[in-house]
């Protein structure tokens, strides 16, 4: 895949906990002075970490469902 | 009576809280939910246009919400008091009778959601889910993992260990930010466990 998807943060939410970049384990998550940034995106496995510690829900990893059984 | 106009997210009645009238959806969709202590939440059903909601405690005297109501999208609402409703029913008996097969038919909803979360593991539950919601328009719908779980009746958690079972059997592709089906079949069976 030439691209792929990463985790739509809102920071107008982030308290700036910190608990996101704490908790990714690729590390593709950092703190900046007005919140998250994924500073490394090809560190991002979507493994939605990020989303479950956030406790103000300013991370979302969104999933569409298709079907591709016909194909 | 009056019209309500109303934002996407916007928290339109809480559950438990008096009740102060009924709705009609008139544009747009609502989702009815109950939200547990511990933050959990179980989404009951989606109202869309047509449709009432919050009618049985409008009827009675000193009712409460039965449970809570956010707006899924802009929408537009008539508010009526149980007092006007009731008026209206003993004045026009086919809004009764409508108003009485609507609640039939959201009774069979609800009871079947009892069956389903009481019943079926929660692996045949997001089978079923995902046979139901698999898109393949323009513009899917987007779910997070707790979307789904406040769907099944369970947490995120368990949404993820099942996502990953019915991987393991072939059944689906986890990629990335897509859930692909590639096994109908399979999950139509899975889906009676």
């Amino acid at each position: 895949m030439s691209s792929y998807a990463l985790p739509a943060i809102d920071t107008s939410l982030c308290t700036l906990c910190g608990l996101c970049a704490a908790q990714c384990p690729g590390h593709a998550v950092e703190m900046t002075p007005t919140g998250p940034d994924i500073v490394r995106p090809s560190s991002c496995s979507y493994c939605a970490e990020c989303e479950a510690v956030c406790p103000s829900h300013a991370i979302r990893c969104e999933f569409t469902i298709v079907d591709l059984s016909h194909d | 009576m009056s019209v309500r106009p109303c934002e996407a997210g916007e928290l339109l009645l809480v559950g438990g809280e008096p009740c102060e009238a009924a709705f009609f959806v008139l544009e747009g969709a609502v989702r009815v939910f109950r939200d547990a202590p511990s933050g959990r939440q179980q989404i009951l059903t989606k109202i869309v246009p047509g449709q009432p909601f919050n009618l049985v405690p409008a009827l009675r005297s000193h009712g409460t919400n039965h449970a809570s109501v956010q707006a899924i999208e802009r929408s537009r609402l008539l508010r009526i008091g149980g007092a006007e409703l009731l008026g209206l029913v003993k004045r026009y008996p086919d809004l009764g009778l409508a108003l009485l097969g609507d609640l039939a038919d959201k009774l069979d909803h609800l009871t079947n959601l009892v069956e389903t979360i009481a019943l079926r593991s929660v692996r045949g539950r997001l089978a079923r889910f995902l046979l139901d919601h698999a898109e393949s328009g323009q513009v899917p719908r987007r779910w997070t993992l707790d979307d789904i779980a406040a769907q099944l009746g369970t947490v995120r958690d368990m949404v993820g260990r099942a996502l990953r079972g019915l991987s393991d059997a072939g059944l689906i592709d986890l990629n990335r930010e897509r859930i692909v089906l590639l096994d109908r079949p399979g999950l139509e069976v899975e889906s009676a466990q």
